[in-house]
């Protein structure tokens, strides 16, 4: 019996051993990129022991970088998804890029573009644009690329682009359906251009095997899991990567010889990864997270100013308890949009329209007319005189979003502080994004859209033009909004005087309430000093400032 | 005995075919538009639904479902990614070694420490050693996989730095999730063989053997050790059913890209065809490694063998 308890004891010690100890403290540092090894996988994990500095002196320069996605497919007109938008920008590139901030359309694969007429522009590509496969981009692959886009349907927003056709071998002409030039930049933007004899020499339509003008190929990659960058050589954009040379100068940037790419879904293992040298770079970390490196000085937290704001979309259609004016009014006057940004870190902007500060078209003057300041007894006055009578009021709000979520229960928190019963329904993300315009389902939706301005946002949301029931997403038909929004479609009303317009009456009736814009948080090593990003502040890794010496 | 191993097989296809009705009937009905995961939430009406229109979204129930089982059981082929566009028969066959090691890894973890820490417990019953294996047991059997993957991850990979906390391509890689994995079949396999051993041990042929002088390490090992086994052997199918399941959060917390990502992927993009090949291809598994531990019982237990050969004598 002693000598069963002392080999089964041994026999315990032995594997736990083994399966504890035995196996770690791996040194081996990180593997380059190999295209013999037979895998087609990153290795995101050599290192066990924190190393915030940098690569190897010699070989080549490498990042590692953890997202919360990576791509799946790598074909240029694919749909939209996180995971592609960690990689793409630095894998293809479109014709022009619009700054959001500033309006300002800027030039990638396009030398000069004219506006020949209200909705008709001539696009002029560079003449020495070569793919990695070495041919020549012409209008004919510009041409093809569109037609392209347009035929798969997998994006969204193509449907301003009228048609293509070739002027000249380097220059395009392109029809658009709307004479708005924030609809031409935006739609042609999304467009990834490659050239039609390498898309036909693909056995895939480049779903796994991109062939682009972009400074950076795919090397290794496993989709949905990782990915590896590598930097063309003989790049022909190389000259363009210079900020003097060239606006969108981020965008032809090799600063960086290899990028790594490694999906880790759960923030707090991203946070993990960086503290033990695993990564250089955790990006779009949540801010909780983020926090945690804010004061450690071998971090960086790159803190990047989103233009997606924290909005309210209230249910204004006759179902909905929300018809009512006054409510809406009452439920604005009842927030205290600060608190609520405060509840979340207190990060960001505030916004003082049904829309992010941080858009062009956004006045400042704004700021001081105030935008529902918060009320107490302003909101109760209004909830008396309206015809609200303890109806819930249904805040439908995405569970994917921590953030998102802690809007949700602090506009509850004010709505219930004021008499109105608020309940938040939650719904995963996918089934948020099915069912966020069913009037059925909610009165106010917690909600975050990417758009380029404010005029584009007032009328994906607000316009009923183009909708078969007549009603806007927020369930009703106002001829006079529909007056002022159309203002805003055309290039001649398209003033600072009809944008105000429209916002005053927006405001007054309430119709939807923004709060504060987002900020992301990006965390790295010493070894990355700056983040830079494409004009939609996805990363564009060849452009991010490196300390090498770190 | 191979009239029953054909039998077995056979009755796989109508397990299979069920479960692939099944998840293809609770996908149709789940809420969710993969158009729209792929277009985007700006996307219009009429986008999507000239999106759904070439996915095949909009054919009615019976439609979808006859073409699904004629591609997956006649082509054998569970078709393309609504999101990536790739085969998933190709993203299975590349995922599947790695989940498959992972879970495989775990089992013989899970019986390495599991079956030892049991008979120990068992031996010594009411012993300081039987209070320590059971709370152990006790533990894993309560404690959640991801909330023991955390603790794993802050203490060996973020504490100690002894060993890596996300990938995949190394031996190394795989240690964490292995014992996170494992412990809670570790844990079942514990308790299992505790209380088979402890049926055995005071059994009449137990105390004969030990009357006839025998030592206690030939009684335990010899004579009790293998009738406990067998629903040990029973617990060990099953423990593998429960690690192919948690490879869904074990590959999600340490990113590796084994079918469990896969699927929890497909789940959140409303990537109903790869969740559908998924669960269909881990059911195909499963029943498998159901038929293997069967199997097994004849080699562990030779009076089960002789019923086989006895059924068929009969015959």
């Amino acid at each position: 019996m002693k000598k069963a308890k002392k080999y089964l004891a041994i026999l315990l010690i032995l594997v736990m051993v083994l399966a504890l100890a035995a196996c770690g403290g791996n040194k081996e540092q990180p593997k380059t990129p190999d295209a013999s090894n037979g895998g087609n996988v990153a290795d995101p994990s050599t290192s066990s022991k924190p190393d915030t500095s940098k690569p190897e002196d010699s070989g080549p320069k490498k990042v590692r970088i953890a997202v919360t996605d990576v791509a799946s497919n790598v074909s240029p007109w694919a749909g939209t998804a996180t995971g592609r938008h960690m990689i793409i920008y630095n894998l293809y590139q479109p014709l022009l890029e619009r700054d959001k901030p500033t309006g300002e359309i800027k030039g990638i694969l396009m030398d000069k573009y004219e506006k020949v007429s209200a909705n008709t522009y001539h696009v002029t590509i560079h003449d020495n644009i070569y793919d990695g496969e070495n041919n020549h981009v012409t209008a004919d692959d510009v041409i093809f690329s569109i037609e392209m886009a347009i035929k798969e349907g997998n994006i969204s927003g193509l449907k301003f682009i009228d048609s293509a056709k070739k002027v000249d071998d380097y220059t395009v002409e392109i029809v658009m359906k709307s004479e708005m030039d924030y609809q031409f930049a935006s739609s042609v933007g999304m467009i990834n251009i490659v050239t039609k004899a390498a898309y036909e020499a693909s056995p895939d339509g480049m779903s796994t095997t991109p062939v682009s003008t972009a400074p950076y190929e795919l090397t290794e990659w496993s989709p949905g899991t990782s990915a590896i960058l590598t930097a063309k050589k003989d790049y022909w954009g190389a000259e363009l990567a210079d900020p003097s040379v060239k606006s969108a100068w981020h965008w032809f940037a090799q600063d960086i010889d290899v990028a790594e790419y490694t999906k880790i879904s759960e923030p707090s293992q991203m946070s993990i990864a960086l503290e033990t040298g695993t990564i250089d770079i955790a990006l779009f970390l949540t801010q909780n997270e983020a926090e945690r490196f804010m004061s450690n000085p071998d971090y960086n937290v790159h803190e990047i100013q989103d233009t997606l704001a924290y909005n309210l979309f209230f249910n204004c259609g006759d179902n909905s308890v929300l018809s009512d004016k006054k409510l809406r009014q009452a439920i604005c006057y009842a927030i205290d949009a600060e608190a609520v940004r405060q509840a979340n870190g207190g990060y960001g902007t505030m916004c003082y329209t049904f829309g992010s500060s941080e858009f062009v078209d956004n006045d400042p003057s704004w700021k001081n007319e105030g935008y529902y300041e918060y009320d107490r007894d302003a909101a109760e006055q209004l909830v008396k005189d309206s015809n609200y009578n303890g109806e819930v009021v249904r805040i439908m709000v995405s569970s994917a979003d921590s953030m998102r979520t802690t809007v949700a229960e602090v506009v509850q928190g004010f709505l219930l502080d004021v008499g109105i019963n608020a309940q938040i329904d939650p719904y995963d993300s996918a089934t948020f994004a099915a069912n966020k315009y069913d009037e059925t389902l909610y009165d106010i939706r917690v909600d975050t859209n990417s758009f380029e301005c404010l005029a584009d946002l007032w009328n994906q949301f607000l316009s009923a033009e183009g909708h078969k029931d007549g009603k806007n997403y927020g369930h009703f038909y106002d001829e006079t909004l529909q007056g002022l929004l159309d203002n805003l479609t055309k290039a001649d009303t398209y003033t600072p005087e009809n944008i105000k317009a429209a916002h005053e009456y927006i405001k007054e009736n309430a119709f939807a309430y923004s709060l504060y814009s987002k900020v992301n948080f990006h965390v790295s090593t010493k070894f990355v000093e700056e983040y830079v990003g494409t004009a939609k502040l996805y990363p564009n890794v060849g452009a991010w400032g490196y300390n090498f010496s770190a | 005995m191979w009239r029953y191993v054909l039998k077995r097989l056979l009755w796989m296809i109508p397990v299979v075919l069920g479960v692939t009705i099944l998840i293809f009937t609770i996908l149709y009905f789940v809420p969710g538009d993969p158009a729209q995961t792929i277009l985007g939430s700006d996307a219009t009406p009429e986008e999507l639904q000239a999106k759904r229109e070439e996915l095949g979204l909009d054919d009615p129930y019976f439609v979808r479902l006859g073409r699904y089982l004629k591609d997956v059981y006649i082509n054998f082929d569970f078709g393309r990614s609504y999101i990536s566009n790739q085969s998933i028969t190709q993203e299975l066959m590349a995922r599947f070694p790695r989940t498959l090691a992972l879970c495989l890894a775990s089992m013989i973890v899970a019986m390495l420490i599991g079956i030892p820490l049991g008979v120990n417990a068992a031996v010594h019953q009411g012993s300081a050693w039987d209070t320590i294996s059971m709370v152990i047991a006790l533990l894993g059997v309560s404690m959640p996989t991801f909330w023991v993957a955390q603790l794993l991850v802050m203490l060996f990979a973020l504490k100690l730095g002894w060993l890596p906390p996300v990938g995949y391509q190394n031996f190394s890689n795989y240690v964490l999730p292995c014992i996170a994995n494992a412990f809670n079949g570790l844990a079942m396999q514990a308790r299992q063989m505790r209380s088979g051993m402890l049926e055995v041990i005071h059994s009449d042929y137990i105390t004969t053997a030990r009357a006839k002088g025998l030592s206690e390490r030939k009684v335990i090992f010899r004579h009790a050790l293998p009738n406990a086994l067998i629903p040990v052997v029973t617990v060990a199918g099953t423990t593998f059913g429960k690690m192919l399941g948690s490879t869904v959060v074990i590959e999600s917390v340490f990113s590796i890209p084994g079918i469990g990502g896969y699927m929890i992927n497909g789940v959140n993009a409303r990537d109903y065809t790869v969740v559908q090949a998924c669960v269909i291809f881990l059911a195909i598994f499963f029943s498998i490694i159901m038929l293997l531990v069967d199997l097994m019982y004849s080699a562990i237990d030779p009076r089960i063998k002789a019923q086989y050969t006895r059924k068929r004598g009969r015959r």
